[in-house]
């Protein structure tokens, strides 16, 4: 090569060595690639073009609502259905293109790999908002409008697109577009009927006023929702020697830990029956969540990732639940079972209230609806138990159990004389037996007896078919370093 | 690229090279009884060997024999179900981060980003990969260099010929200096002038010292390139040995290629009623026919046989041994047993 295209190479090169070199691999690259797309530029030039509509409108006839609700609409728009969509494919498109391989080779790992993808999608957001930011301050200047509620307002749509974000992009993980779809829907509606349940449940405890507990929660669900999909996302494309299952775990059982905590120092009002539910229905998505995932995880290798546990045994009991696969996950269900339960009766009695040993029944049925779909892998697809397609499975078996549910829902309400309680015996689903309990078709000793022997079928016929694999991990934990 | 380390010594014959690793330097790969299932299908099965450093060995093998699952165990981008991998005395399992700055991975379908110049695709995998400022510059002006990529910096990655692409992921595995290159297929759909690029850069390399591991199904290629030819089928290794070794096989059967005045069909007959002749395929003008034994009288009597029997002979030439038919011997030879011929 002569000197002059090495010169030329030289300041082609240097370019690269501007502010970027402080910031991630992934971010610089999404950032570049990002902002080339035709949807940010159309979506950029969409916005403004909606924007100056909405102000002309708003400056030929003040007053009106109609500029609002269009200024409103073109933001939510934006932030929480085009920037959330943009992560639909921000992982599965390494796999589409071959070139999550290539990343694996570099010294990135799973979790820089998605919290750049997610920083980059949200500093386009940024972009998008700030450049809205005149239009604000223009509308305050037109009169009708409330400068610090919009902030509040922006700034919550900002939370609430970030955590979106989160969720497809950790969906994106999926490189078969039904699951992702599936598993972005369903998580869409987890986290709406949420945030729906939240703000009502708090709009009735305390009037209209946004409290502080309200703005905590928020942030609380933000911040955990964000931060366990990222994580979700690098633990499904990292390599098995990677561990991402005990950051995420213990982030789950933190968020529980501070939603109680929220719960103790905000106090409930017995009287208020949504208000008294808020935090224990927090704290059942959030643990729901995370058991999902770890029972769905595939088996690592136990030498290297257990290594960090083996220490002593302190680390070996945490370890037990904290370690990547589903075979921790089945004991990490267990310790999130009990922290539910525990969490419950504290917050109840801490209310007044005792919580009655039929009610404590159905939240054990109610957390066999998570594990049963693992007792139903195991037995008719063991191959898929902790493989790639287990998430899959895991919510294929769920909508199928979903549907049995309705159907024994319509023919009870159509049987009579007795046979309601031959259709509750004859299909034994956890999801059945609370709607029998709500029925009050079925006695107390059944409940005792069924329930409880449910939970110990889907613990152990999993583990006793994997008992090699359990072996090695407790051989794994035991073993000194 | 880099400069060697002081205790490896490079004798240069030719275009091939024999690096000379100081004794305590464990070997640049070494495979013991690995063995990888894909839904109780093994795909790898049982196989050992080792590459000593500086080597460039070929890897050769049908679709399906193997290859690409023994490459991707040695990447550490998947995993064994038993036995024992190491890159440069590092295990794949135990310690794949420090595995993976020690070798340079190029797979068979080279990943490409859209909207993304060729300078930008350097620079993103020179930060993953963890070079900062100036050194980062200077690894990506180095590796451009030595690819001849400085004309296309600007030029978008899906805008690539595919042998460009090609140089493109070979810079990129260079990117960190690796000792070993772990080639998959790598000249696969590439016209002629960029496949002699390609071996260019290749023969640079072995001439630095990397330790190369290539995969491919051209075996003259390979046999232009590499020190020793790795024969995998069906996931067992079949032959480790130099090509001169796998010819040598070949060597008590003489091939010869007939041109006639006649019609082919008369060579074939011919043959059919010839002692130690035996008919191999038709050509345009004639046939090929196999002469065994292979000495050089033996060859001079069948062709003083042929004239005197009336064949009218327009040429009479003499071919070497080819690779490709000494490996399908070897598959004959080896079909009912698992024994690994080294030689």
């Amino acid at each position: 090569m002569s000197e002059t295209s090495s010169a030329e190479l030289k300041t082609h090169a240097k370019r690269m060595a501007d502010f970027s070199s402080h910031l991630s691999p992934m971010l610089v690259k999404e950032l570049r690639q990002g902002m080339r797309t035709n949807m940010f530029v159309i979506a950029f030039i969409l916005l403004h073009t909606f924007m100056m509509l909405c102000l002309l409108t708003a400056l030929s006839a003040p007053g009106r609502s109609d500029s609002d609700f269009y200024f409103w609409f073109i933001i939510i728009s934006v932030l929480l259905f085009i920037q959330p969509l943009r992560g639909f494919n921000a992982l599965s498109s390494e796999y589409q293109s071959k070139t999550m391989d290539l990343i694996h080779m570099t010294r990135l790992n799973g979790w820089r790999v998605t919290l750049g993808k997610w920083t980059a999608l949200n500093a386009q957001g940024l972009l998008f908002t700030a450049s809205v930011l005149p239009y604000l301050v223009i509308r305050y200047f037109l009169g009708n409008v409330n400068f610090i509620v919009d902030l509040i307002a922006l700034t919550l749509i900002g939370i609430g697109s970030a955590l979106a974000t989160a969720v497809t992009i950790g969906c994106s993980a999926f490189p078969n577009i039904l699951v992702r779809g599936v598993a972005c829907i369903g998580l869409t509606i987890l986290l709406s009927a949420l945030g729906a349940f939240v703000t009502g449940a708090l709009i009735n405890n305390y009037g209209t006023s946004m409290g502080w507990e309200f703005l905590f929660l928020i942030l609380l669900i933000g911040v955990f929702g964000t931060h366990y999909f990222l994580a979700f996302g690098a633990s499904r494309i990292s390599s098995l020697s990677e561990n991402h299952a005990t950051r995420k775990r213990l982030s789950a059982l933190l968020a529980t830990a501070l939603c109680f905590g929220l719960g103790l120092l905000f106090g409930y009002d017995p009287s208020v029956t949504a208000g008294l539910a808020t935090n224990p229905i927090i704290i059942s998505a959030i643990l729901c969540v995370a058991v999902v995932d770890a029972l769905t995880e595939p088996l690592p290798l136990f030498a290297r990732v257990v290594q960090p546990f083996s220490k002593n045994p302190i680390a070996r009991f945490f370890g037990l639940f904290l370690t990547p696969g589903w075979l921790s996950g089945i004991f990490f269900f267990l310790a999130a079972t009990i922290s539910l339960i525990a969490s419950l009766v504290f917050l109840d009695q801490s209310s007044g209230n005792n919580l009655e040993r039929q009610s404590l029944l159905v939240l054990l049925s109610a957390c066999n609806i998570v594990i049963f779909p693992l007792l139903i892998i195991s037995l008719f697809f063991p191959l898929h138990t902790g493989s790639k397609f287990t998430f899959a499975l895991y919510l294929l078996i769920q909508a199928i159990i979903g549907g049995i549910t309705l159907m024994v829902v319509a023919a009870v309400d159509i049987a009579t004389g007795g046979r309601e309680e031959l259709i509750f015996t004859l299909l034994p689903l956890p999801s059945v037996l609370i709607f029998a309990y709500e029925k009050s078709q079925l006695h107390n000793i059944q409940f005792l007896f069924i329930i409880p022997f449910t939970t110990i079928l889907c613990i152990g016929v999993p583990l006793i078919r994997k008992r090699r694999s359990l072996a090695e991990f407790f051989h794994c934990l035991s073993r000194n370093n | 690229m880099s400069d060697l380390p002081e205790d490896e010594t490079n004798q240069i014959q030719g275009e091939k090279i024999v690096n000379t690793p100081a004794p305590s330097d464990p070997p640049a790969i070494e495979v013991v009884h690995l063995t990888r299932c894909f839904s109780g299908i093994q795909a790898v099965n049982d196989i050992s060997f080792q590459i000593s450093r500086g080597q460039v060995v070929g890897f050769v093998g049908a679709n399906g024999a193997g290859k690409t699952t023994t490459m991707r165990i040695l990447a550490t981008l998947d995993y064994p179900n038993s036995g024992e991998v190491k890159v440069c005395g590092v295990n794949v399992v135990d310690y794949p981060a420090e595995v993976r700055m020690k070798i340079g991975w190029m797979p068979d379908n080279y990943g490409t980003y859209r909207n993304m110049t060729v300078l930008e695709y350097l620079d993103f995998f020179a930060r993953a990969l963890g070079y900062k400022g100036q050194e980062r510059i200077q690894r990506i002006v180095e590796v451009m260099d030595f690819t001849d990529l400085a004309s296309l910096a600007d030029r978008l990655i899906d805008k690539l010929s595919k042998g460009m692409g090609q140089r493109l992921c070979l810079g990129r595995a260079l990117l960190h200096d690796p000792e070993v290159l772990i080639l998959d297929e790598p000249a696969a759909g590439l016209d002629p002038r960029a496949r002699v690029e390609l071996k260019h850069l290749i023969r640079i390399l072995a001439k630095d010292g990397k330790t190369v591991f290539i995969s491919s199904h051209i075996l003259s290629e390979l046999e232009e390139m590499c020190d020793s030819l790795l024969f995998i089928n069906e996931g067992k290794i079949i032959h480790h040995g130099s090509s001169e070794n796998l010819r040598k096989k070949k060597s008590s059967v003489c091939l010869v290629e007939v041109q006639l005045q006649d019609p082919p069909e008369k060579l074939e007959e011919w043959a059919s009623l010839s002692p130690g002749v035996t008919f191999r395929e038709t050509t345009k003008r004639g046939g090929r026919i196999e002469i065994e034994p292979a000495a050089d009288e033996d060859v001079a009597r069948v062709i003083h046989r042929m004239i005197t029997d009336g064949l009218s002979i327009i040429d009479f030439h003499r071919e070497e041994p080819k690779l490709e038919d000494a490996f399908i011997e070897i598959l004959g030879e080896i079909e009912g047993s698992s024994k690994v011929v080294v030689s």
